[in-house]
């Protein structure tokens, strides 16, 4: 007909399947997080400058004959490099994972989201992808790279045939890194509308228990102190999966200790992320 | 007359956003409503005009003052912002109490105040709760409040009306009746147009950061040429009215409505329009039942000169 | 005229002070009632759990009081008041910015500067309430303990002097706090970077750049029993001022950043978006 229909049209293309609705938060907020400078300064710069010292090492190893005495390149090494991210690894759940339900809370957008076609299960699914894409992007991506490099640049296969599973311990062991912390931060996010309090908490927590282990363990000189601090259970994990555990018992303590924590923080989140709150 | 407000021009910028461009403006007593659609820039110059920003350029005086960093001047003007912000925790009475005897007041004479600006917006009954589970409504009432409480000379209110009941409206636009008869000077923002007809015809009218027109709306109408004014006349003899008229220059065009067979004249001189049409009626004994003008009205001047 | 000018300025003193106990009490308020403060009374009553815990469930003990009494008093000054202070410093203006309620004091006939001093003065009570019982606690508990071989008239003098020094502490970190939450977009991440990087950092380097943190002089001032020197160096490495130069610098670093406050708030326009 000569005049075609100008009023509202539905859109009658092909829907995304409801598998991938939460990516659209995830994207959202990464770019949000990622926009702001002082995150890109402060904290994404550092960690990578911390990937090229060690890329500069293993090539230093490589190229340089007086590096290779010194038996540089072991699975410590590897282990060393992901531990190290752990202080960026706080910075960006505080800097940019602490607001990331507490600012929905705040703006009441939590109704607005789950008034869409989105189950609880997407928004939490796009929450967590948030933090966990940023933190693997510093733990998982330049770990596998450092093992590339030194891969590539061996004068043998030396490496690869003997130290094949470190590829292993580095993916486990960046899920053992972000997976925590990203349960952790998002259930403090939960509990309030006042990300810079979620903050504190998070900080509280993560570096206070630390501190806390250090007190303890001069006062009572005891093992068990040293399972209260968050890192040192991550650590002890860690040193298990690189098979350089100081004792073959810890992991078998630290493992319960920060599963109780993952899954108590998965049920708080469950309780707090509702479309509505009954005030009373 | 001194103005109250005086701006000379006046620009504020976010970034590469120019939130008030260039506004020179001129305010004296009575109610005068601040117009324009959202994003116009009445908030930005609601809080220039309050000293909550600073100018980028030009300058801006109340009471002959300016106002950036000068607190004192506050005690002269009541400010009802459009945000919604609140110590949740506090009561209502709590909450307008403590603004009061931040403006000065003792102890005795806060708590009468309140009681008294409390009853003036209706908030006696919930005085007493948490401003957390007061309603949309209730919040905006305790904001208006705190902007009386210390008897101010001046009024901003910005988006006073926003979140109201009918009956809510219907009393804030009662009490500003009554704060400009006792001779407050009153500024109301809102992109709502009968919102500010029912208050007041001396309007500002703001888009894009910039005024478009100040003053009377009927005034400001007559200005506006390249819109002929649209006068509608409901007779028995429509078509025989619309004959004679479309003889004189100044009528535009006449159309009869579809819904009811009046007769719509446009017309560029609706005063020369009005003087010749008792002669034209009486000569062809024609019977008027319904005479007006529905553009003389702030919704015409806003629909022509924002667009 | 003098009589004139002695009543204008008896005005401005009582509008002064009431727009003060008004912004104290509003304050103070605020962050007694608020849920936050249960958290942190958490954490601050944590060392006393722990005394409890070593004089109950441990008599003989693996290490003596005296050294658990100082670690406890380190943990206080260098951690809990720093946390204590990050918190509750920032939200003094943060949490009015975030929360756009700020707009109600600019709105008053109050003097910008009386908005700073009256915040401050109602964080200072409201900290030194949530950390001197805690402190004075677990110092009485571990204080009792018949193994606790010093003189008790010289463990409470030192304990009181630990305990002023943990609140200057709060002060001078409090007035910093407040200065980044005033001024800054992100004042938080800020103030993490500051007390638990740059200060924990100055307290292993040695030399001269030590002296450019708050953390060295409260060391410095931090008054301990001459037997815990070897553990003030496992805290403290390197060298320390003098207590009097160290109490002389923090009250000047307060001063200079609740100026730096006061001036933020006079400067910077609190934009609500």
């Amino acid at each position: 007909m000569p005049i075609h229909d100008l009023s509202y049209r539905h859109w009658e293309g092909k829907l995304k399947s409801h598998s991938f609705r939460w990516w659209a938060i995830t994207y959202e907020n990464l770019k949000v997080v990622l926009r702001r400078k002082l995150f890109i300064i402060l904290i994404l710069v550092p960690a990578v400058i911390q990937f090229f010292v060690f890329g500069g090492l293993i090539y230093g190893v490589n190229t340089y004959g007086f590096f290779s005495n010194l038996s540089l390149i072991t699975p410590e090494f590897f282990f060393r490099f992901c531990f190290q991210q752990t202080f960026f690894i706080l910075l960006i759940c505080v800097f940019g994972g602490s607001g990331l339900i507490s600012n929905d809370l705040k703006s009441n957008a939590l109704q607005l989201y789950l008034s869409k076609p989105l189950t609880r299960l997407d928004y939490a699914v796009g929450k967590i992808a948030t933090i966990f894409i940023m933190l693997e992007c510093i733990t998982l991506v330049p770990g596998i790279l450092l093992f590339l490099e030194h891969s590539v640049l061996s004068q043998d296969t030396t490496f690869i045939r003997e130290q094949y599973w470190i590829i292993g311990s580095i993916f486990l062991y960046s899920l053992i890194l972000s997976i925590p912390i990203t349960f952790l931060t998002l259930a403090l996010s939960s509990i309030t509308k006042n990300n810079r309090f979620a903050a504190i908490i998070l900080i509280t927590i993560v570096f206070g228990t630390t501190v806390l282990n250090g007190m303890l363990w001069v006062i009572f000189r005891a093992r068990w102190t040293h399972f209260i601090s968050y890192w040192n259970n991550i650590e002890m994990l860690g040193r298990e999966l690189f098979g350089i555990s100081k004792s073959s018992t810890d992991w078998q303590w630290a493992t319960p200790i920060i599963l109780i924590l993952t899954l108590v923080c998965v049920w708080i989140m469950y309780r707090k992320i509702k479309g509505i709150e009954i005030v009373t | 007359m001194t103005p109250i407000i005086e701006s000379t021009s006046l620009c504020k910028w976010y970034s590469q956003v120019m939130a008030v461009n260039d506004i020179s403006i001129s305010v004296g007593s009575g109610v005068t409503g601040l117009l324009g659609p959202n994003g116009a820039g009445k908030s930005t110059l609601l809080k220039l005009m309050v000293g909550l920003l600073k100018p980028d350029k030009g300058e801006i005086k109340v009471f002959g003052e300016r106002v950036w960093n000068n607190n004192q001047i506050n005690q002269r003007i009541g400010f009802c912002p459009d945000l919604d912000a609140f110590y949740e925790t506090m009561t209502g009475f709590q909450f307008v109490i403590s603004l009061a005897m931040l403006s000065g007041y003792s102890k005795t004479e806060a708590d009468e105040r309140t009681m008294e600006v409390l009853r003036t917006v209706d908030m006696l009954d919930n005085k007493d709760k948490k401003i957390g589970a007061y309603s949309k409504g209730m919040k905006q009432r305790v904001k208006l409040a705190q902007s009386l409480i210390h008897d101010p000379e001046l009024l901003l209110l910005d988006e006073p009306l926003n979140g109201m009941d009918p009956i809510g409206r219907h009393n804030t636009i009662k009490l500003v009746e009554q704060l400009n008869q006792r001779g407050k000077t009153i500024i109301v923002s809102s992109h709502i147009l009968h919102e500010i007809e029912a208050m007041t015809d001396n309007i500002l009218l703001i888009n894009n950061g910039r005024i478009l027109a100040e003053g009377n709306v009927h005034e400001i109408r007559e200005l506006i040429d390249k819109h002929p004014h649209n006068v509608y006349i409901n007779c028995d003899k429509p078509r025989l009215l619309a004959s004679i008229l479309v003889q004189y220059d100044d009528v535009v065009s006449t159309n009869l409505s579809k819904e009811d067979g009046g007769l719509i004249v446009e017309t560029v001189k609706p005063d020369e329009l009005y003087s010749r049409l008792p002669g034209i009626i009486l000569e062809n004994d024609i019977k008027v039942e319904n005479l007006h003008s529905p553009d003389d009205n702030l919704q015409a001047v806003f629909k022509y000169l924002v667009g | 005229m003098v009589e004139t000018d002695q009543n204008r300025q008896s005005d401005f003193k009582s509008t002064a002070l009431r727009s003060f106990k008004v912004i104290f009490s509003i304050t103070f308020n605020q962050t007694i009632k608020s849920k936050k403060t249960i958290f942190m009374l958490i954490l601050a009553f944590l060392p006393v759990f722990l005394t409890l815990y070593y004089r109950i469930a441990q008599p003989e003990h693996i290490v003596p009081p005296h050294l658990v009494l100082f670690h406890v008093m380190i943990f206080f000054l260098l951690f809990v008041s720093i946390l204590i202070a990050l918190f509750y410093g920032n939200a003094m203006i943060g949490d009015e910015v975030d929360n756009k309620t700020i707009i109600y004091y600019f709105i008053r006939p109050v003097q910008k500067y009386m908005i700073i001093i009256g915040k401050f003065v109602a964080y200072l009570a409201g900290v030194f309430l949530i950390i001197i019982p805690p402190m004075l606690i677990s110092f009485l508990i571990i204080s009792s303990d018949s193994q606790m071989s010093t003189d008790f008239a010289s463990t409470v003098d030192t304990f009181a002097r630990q305990l002023g020094v943990v609140m200057l502490g709060l002060t001078v970190y409090g007035s910093i706090f407040m200065f980044f939450g005033a001024r800054l977009k992100h004042p938080i991440i800020i103030g993490l970077l500051l007390a638990f990087g740059w200060e924990k950092i100055m307290l292993i380097v040695p030399g001269l750049i030590r002296k450019f943190s708050v953390a060295h002089y409260l060391v410095s001032a931090f008054p301990i029993d001459p037997s815990m020197q070897t553990a003030l160096e496992d805290v403290s490495k390197g060298s320390t001022s003098s207590p009097i130069t160290s109490i002389i610098m923090i009250a000047i670093i307060t001063v200079v950043f609740l100026g730096l406050s006061i001036h933020a708030m006079y400067n910077k326009e609190y934009k609500f978006e």
